[in-house]
C-alpha cells in the first residue's frame, strides 16, 4: 500500500540530480498528469542523457554526445519541467522543505526527489594525479583524445565498465592490460563459466588480463606509468584508467537524517525514511524479491523504470517497483544481456549455442535464478518474461 | 497500370512469416520488418526509434515488437511507441496479400 496522498496540483516536486532517473521520473509526473511544478537540478551541464555509450559509442568515437540525450533539447520546454544545470544541492532541509544550492539559492519543495546517483571510486597513482575515470561524457571525452592507436593503456578493474573500455581501447589499436584483483572477470555478476568465456574473448582479442593480482605501487619514468604488479613484475603504460566500483551519492541525505545503508533506503514506492521523500536511480537501496533482500541496482533499465516508478509513488499511486533486473553489455562486437542472479544458481543448464547465440541458464532448486545470453536477446527477454510470470505466482 | 498500383512491391511469401518473429526484407535498401499476428499481416520499419537497432531480432509480445537491445517496444500495427524508452513512433506500411504472396504498399521511410 501506497499511504501517501495523491498532491494537490499546484505542489512544487524537486529533482535532485539530472541523469536517467530523473529524466524519466519528471517525464512520467507529466505524462500522469500532475501539473504542479517540477524542478530538476543537475551538477552537470548536459540535459539528461543515458551512460551507456560512454563506454561503447562515444569511447568508439561512432557516437556524438547528443546521441544519448534521452529527450529532444525541446522536449523539456514543451512539458514545462524547469531544467537547473551545472547545479548542486549542498544542504537538505527536511523540516524547512527546502534544499539549498551551491550558488546560494533556496529552492522550496512539497515533495523531493533523490536521482543523485554516484561517482566513480577514485584510484590515485602518488604525486596527487588520479587514474582517469569514466562516469561523464567530459569523462568519456577526455579518455577518447588519450587513446591511439599503438598507445598503451592499463585498466585496474576487471569488471563491466573496465571490459568496455578495455575492448573500445583495443579496437582502437591500443595495447590493453586489464589488472583485476579477483581470479575471474566480473566476478559479482558472472559464474566462473561464463567469466571464462569473456576472458577467452578479450584474451583472442589481444587484451592481456592479469587476473587474482594487484598493484604494490605505482611511479613515473620518462613521462610513461609503471604499474609495479605483485608478482614483481612491472608494465609501462601511457595512460591508467580504473573502473573500480562507484560511491553512491547519499552523502546529503544522510546529513539531512535519512535511512542510508551503502545508499539511500526506500521501499516498494521509491519512499524514503521521510514520508515526502523519494529516492530512485544508482544511489536508491531497493528491496527486490529476486534478491531475496534490499540491493542498489547499478543499471539503465533500474535507472528508467525506478525513476518512472518513483514518479508514481510521488503521486500516491500504488504500482510497487519490484523488477527481475537485466543489464547488457557490448564488446568487441559481442551483445551480452544478463538476467536474474546468476550468480545465485547452484545448477547450470550446459550453454546451447545456436547460431552465434549463447545462453547460460542458472537454476536455484528448480527455479531459474538467472541466465546469461552473448547474441540471444530473444531468449533473454522470454526468460526474464517467465522469470517475472514465477515471481507474481510466488507472491 | 496506375502509379498507384506500381508502388506496391512483393515482398515475401505468406510461409515465410511466423508469429513469433519478425520476417526482415529490403526495400530499395530500406530495411522493414513483416509481422504475422493472429489478425493479419503487419510492416513496420526495422529500426528501432530509440537506439537504432534492428527489431527484426526483437520479442514480440500481445501486438507489440519489443527491441532487443532496450525493451522499449511499439504497437506493431500502429507504430505507437507503447514502453520506455521509445517515445517517437516507428513508421508502418500497408501490406495486401494475392495468391500467397505479401505485397508492401506505399509508405515513408521514417524522418531521421
Amino acid at each position: 500500500m501506497n499511504d501517501l496522498n495523491p498532491p494537490r496540483q499546484t505542489e512544487r516536486f524537486l529533482i535532485l540530480g539530472a541523469g536517467q532517473a530523473a529524466a524519466w521520473a519528471a517525464h512520467t509526473l507529466r505524462a500522469e498528469g500532475f501539473t504542479g511544478s517540477i524542478v530538476v537540478v543537475g551538477d552537470e551541464v548536459h540535459p539528461p542523457y543515458e551512460r551507456p555509450y560512454l563506454s561503447k559509442g562515444l569511447l568508439l568515437g561512432t557516437q556524438r554526445p547528443e546521441d544519448g540525450h534521452i529527450f529532444p533539447a525541446t522536449h523539456w520546454q514543451e512539458v514545462d519541467v524547469q531544467l537547473m544545470l551545472g547545479r548542486r544541492a549542498v544542504a537538505i532541509d527536511l523540516d524547512g522543505h527546502a534544499v539549498e544550492l551551491d550558488d546560494g539559492h533556496r529552492l522550496p519543495w512539497d515533495r523531493l526527489l533523490f536521482c543523485t546517483g554516484g561517482r566513480a571510486r577514485i584510484l590515485p597513482l602518488g604525486n596527487g594525479k588520479n587514474a582517469a575515470v569514466l562516469r561523464s561524457v567530459e569523462d568519456a571525452l577526455a579518455l577518447r583524445g588519450a587513446i591511439h592507436a599503438e598507445s598503451r593503456i592499463a585498466v585496474v578493474g576487471g569488471g563491466w565498465i573496465g571490459l568496455e573500455i578495455a575492448a573500445a581501447a583495443r579496437q582502437l589499436g591500443a595495447h590493453v592490460v586489464v589488472v583485476e584483483q579477483a581470479v575471474h572477470v566480473c566476478q559479482r555478476v558472472l559464474p566462473a563459466q561464463v567469466a571464462q568465456w569473456l576472458e577467452q574473448l578479450h584474451r583472442t582479442q589481444g587484451v592481456t588480463l592479469l587476473l587474482g593480482t594487484g598493484l604494490d605501487r605505482v611511479s613515473e619514468a620518462g613521462g610513461s606509468t609503471v604499474l609495479h604488479v605483485h608478482d614483481g613484475s612491472q608494465v609501462q603504460v601511457d595512460q591508467v584508467v580504473c573502473g573500480i566500483g562507484m560511491v553512491p551519492n547519499d552523502d546529503l541525505a544522510r546529513e539531512a537524517g535519512l535511512d542510508c545503508q551503502g545508499g539511500i533506503v526506500v521501499d516498494r514506492h521509491c519512499k524514503t525514511s521521510h514520508p515526502l521523500v523519494f529516492a530512485a536511480g544508482d544511489v536508491a537501496v531497493t528491496p527486490l524479491s529476486a534478491a531475496r533482500g534490499a540491493v542498489r541496482l547499478e543499471s539503465w533499465q533500474n535507472a528508467q523504470e525506478q525513476g518512472a516508478a518513483a514518479a508514481r509513488g510521488m503521486l500516491g499511486q500504488d504500482k510497487p517497483y519490484d523488477p527481475i533486473p537485466w543489464f547488457w553489455s557490448d564488446q568487441f562486437g559481442q551483445n551480452i544481456q544478463v538476467v536474474g542472479f546468476p550468480r545465485d544458481g547452484s545448477r547450470c543448464e550446459a550453454p546451447n549455442e545456436v547460431a552465434g547465440a549463447l545462453v547460460w541458464t542458472f537454476y536455484r532448486g528448480d527455479d531459474v535464478c538467472g541466465a546469461v545470453g552473448v547474441n540471444a536477446a530473444r531468449a533473454i527477454r522470454q526468460l526474464k518474461k517467465s522469470m517475472q510470470a514465477d515471481m507474481a505466482a510466488s507472491r | 497500370m496506375d502509379a498507384e498500383r506500381e508502388e506496391w512491391i512483393q515482398a515475401c511469401d505468406v510461409a515465410d512469416l511466423h508469429e513469433d518473429a519478425p520476417h526482415l526484407v529490403q526495400r530499395e535498401g530500406e530495411p522493414i520488418c513483416l509481422f504475422k499476428l493472429g489478425d493479419g499481416i503487419f510492416a513496420t520499419h526495422d529500426t528501432c526509434t530509440h537506439g537504432l537497432a534492428s527489431l527484426a531480432d526483437g520479442y514480440i509480445d500481445d501486438g507489440a515488437i519489443e527491441c532487443p537491445l532496450h525493451q522499449g517496444a511499439f504497437d506493431i500495427r500502429t507504430g505507437t511507441p507503447v514502453a520506455m524508452p521509445c517515445v517517437k513512433a516507428l513508421a508502418t506500411y500497408p501490406v495486401k496479400v494475392e495468391n500467397g504472396k505479401v505485397f508492401l504498399g506505399p509508405g515513408r521511410p521514417p524522418v531521421p
